[in-house]
């Protein structure tokens, strides 16, 4: 992990110190943090981290906003990189709403640290493809594999099969 | 034909234009190599960071509340479009849920997890609403005044018991209404 930089950005002074100690304790070579979506922005920016990790709600500029910025501006040094968004939240239509930004990843505080190495594990072994529309650039939102074996087989049956 | 073909059948239809897939690349596990990964070890150091933190989060805690308790406060004197105010008072909750947990006040993160999904139920802060809420916030003060932490004590039990003792009273309640309109 030594050779990966991560960027971490949370208002919350605490928060953001053990975030760096857990990335520390996880082996990450060089772990920037961000008080806001603004900062985080410039240090994107200047530094290309390799994954970031953000707050959802912060002061001034949020995590979505962020991701916006981050995948919406041309002059962006890195538009597939990949986010996790940490939240309090857990309703459906706030995490979509996340999902619909370019959130990458979405993990539910309070965590664990095997939860946080896990979504870091995934964005690192399993990237996700990217979709670029008139309205939308992000990660591809369906994770579904609509091509799996079963679903192919069920559609080749005839219909009395099926039943 | 496949769900994606579908798709595509439907932006013709209706002249939208089609968009572009970006193949994804393993750059990041081509940085690291084939066998790295976060050993049980690392996670095991990580999480003793999580469950004997450091730092003090109580701060930050009372912070967020006061911030509650003073929206809920301006909410009581002006009964006009209380929904626009629903995040001022949302948001510092869910702080306190996601962050409580993470510096060890399990209890408190499970008293805010309750009301959180409470009020992401009915999405409304009446003067009831708005009584639970002040209740919510006085229990965490005193989780923090008498260091009741765990979730699995007597006193923790007892305090998450009555906060959703009276989220069922405000269920029946509204149920009831709903019933007589």
């Amino acid at each position: 992990m030594k050779e990966l930089t991560v960027l971490v950005a949370d208002d919350s002074e605490p928060m953001l110190e053990v975030m760096v100690a857990i990335l520390d304790r996880f082996g990450f070579g060089r772990i920037l943090t961000a008080i806001d979506g603004e900062q985080a922005f410039s240090m994107f920016q200047r530094y290309k981290p390799d994954l970031i990790i953000t707050d959802w709600h912060m002061d001034n500029v949020d995590g979505l906003e962020l991701c916006r910025w981050i995948r919406r501006n041309k002059h962006s040094v890195n538009r597939s990189i990949p986010i996790i968004l940490m939240t309090g939240f857990s309703d459906y239509t706030r995490i979509t709403n996340a999902r619909d930004k370019g959130i990458t990843e979405i993990i539910i505080k309070p965590f664990t640290a095997e939860d946080l190495a896990k979504r870091i594990m995934h964005v690192i072994d399993v990237p996700r493809d990217f979709i670029e529309s008139l309205g939308f650039f992000g990660p591809d939102r369906r994770r579904r594999k609509i091509d799996s074996p079963v679903a192919d087989d069920r559609r080749l049956m005839e219909p009395e099969e099926k039943s | 034909m496949r769900d994606e073909d579908d798709q595509l059948y439907i932006y013709q239809l209706y002249g939208i234009s089609t968009p572009r897939k970006i193949k994804a690349e393993k750059t990041l596990r081509a940085k690291i190599g084939v066998s790295t990964k976060i050993t049980p070890e690392q996670i095991e150091e990580a999480q003793k960071v999580i469950t004997h933190p450091k730092k003090d989060f109580s701060g930050y805690a009372l912070q967020q509340l006061s911030q509650i308790e003073g929206s809920i406060q301006s909410m009581y004197e002006n009964t006009y479009d209380r929904e626009s105010d629903y995040e001022l008072v949302i948001v510092p909750l869910s702080n306190i849920k996601g962050q409580a947990g993470m510096f060890g006040n399990w209890l408190a993160s499970h008293l805010s997890e309750i009301i959180l999904k409470f009020l992401e139920k009915y999405k409304r802060l009446d003067n009831d609403a708005l009584d639970i809420i002040g209740h919510y916030c006085k229990a965490i003060r005193l989780t923090y005044k008498l260091q009741l932490f765990d979730t699995t004590s007597t006193g923790g039990q007892k305090i998450a018991h009555e906060l959703q003792y009276a989220l069922k009273r405000y269920n029946e309640r509204f149920k009831k209404k709903i019933e007589r309109s």
